[in-house]
């Protein structure tokens, strides 16, 4: 029996990632886990920086509207992925956690131990993967378990 | 479904075709493996326009061609008895020029649904200078690319 993990993000990348899991995936055989990371992080926040009171400093507010615009992006991302399996048939897990993408991706696997670790691509160009970097190209490189990358 | 496997001479691509064969649906999908098979010192100098001056290259030139001839048919052996033993739906290519070349060329050609490639567990210094083939297709992927460890695989 295979173990797929499949990376989910709000990002239609990933969608793609998921068609091609089910793709390869022997439905009777295989076990499909669908992992989402949701990312609280710095980024979220500079987005909501426009909610900062201005005389304070307070960050609270912004704070409070990133995480339900988060969690708005999560049930999201979840519920497409109900709507996708259910279409085609498939049994799953999903898992799902507060957390940087890449720390919270790591520890499912180490967790889970799947045969392949099935992600999409962010579709960054060569300047903002050297910024940015690259969770896929992390991934290769560190995962003890086969990788499919799906761009 | 089309699988493409790189293939070499080393055990890491062996991880790689074992891995393809797993997933592979008999009666379904068929799958091309691809050997680069990379050029000499000598064939690249040719190319831009140096010439032997002394026999002692020449040589090596050639015994290095023969050494790659013998080394590339007992290659395609494996693979090819590999595949038969399977019962698979399969083709062996093999083509000159680095892997990355051959691998791109081809994957224009008969646009795969997979690619599957080993990695060749280079450390950091050496991804440096010698460059990583499984990196350079999960940074321009020409579809789905699945890189197979060679350690720790639970496949």
């Amino acid at each position: 029996m295979v173990n797929i993990l499949v990376a989910m993000d709000d990002h239609e990348g990933s969608t793609r990632a998921l068609e091609k899991a089910v793709e390869i995936m022997h439905k009777d055989r295989d076990h499909i886990t669908l992992v989402h990371a949701i990312d609280v992080g710095m980024s979220g926040l500079v987005q909501a920086a426009a909610f900062v009171d201005p005389l304070t400093g307070d960050l609270s507010t912004a704070e409070a509207i990133d995480r339900s615009e988060k969690k708005k992006a999560a049930k999201g991302v979840k519920d497409k992925c109900a709507t996708f399996c259910a279409t085609h048939s498939i049994k799953y897990d999903y898992v799902e956690e507060y957390g940087a993408p890449i720390e919270v991706i790591q520890k499912t696997v180490e967790r889970l131990h799947p045969s392949v670790l099935v992600m999409g691509t962010r579709s960054l160009n060569a300047f903002q993967r050297l910024i940015i970097g690259s969770v896929s190209t992390h991934f290769v490189q560190h995962a003890p378990c086969a990788v499919m990358v799906v761009p | 479904m089309h699988y493409l496997v790189g293939v070499d001479a080393t055990p890491y691509s062996e991880k790689a075709v074992d891995t393809a064969i797993k997933m592979i649906d008999r009666e379904k999908d068929s799958i091309t493996l691809i050997h680069a098979l990379e050029p000499s010192q000598g064939s690249i100098a040719k190319s831009v326009g140096e010439v032997y001056s002394d026999p002692q290259s020449a040589k090596k030139e050639k015994r290095w061609k023969t050494e790659r001839k013998s080394v590339s048919h007992e290659v395609k052996q494996k693979y090819t008895d590999l595949c038969v033993s399977h019962q698979l739906s399969f083709k062996y290519v093999e083509k000159k020029g680095t892997p990355v070349e051959v691998i791109s060329k081809i994957s224009m050609k008969i646009k795969p649904d997979i690619l599957v490639l080993g990695t060749r567990n280079l450390n950091v210094v050496q991804r440096l200078f010698i460059g990583s083939v499984s990196k350079y297709f999960v940074d321009n992927p020409p579809c789905p690319v699945l890189v197979v460890p060679f350690v720790h695989s639970n496949l």
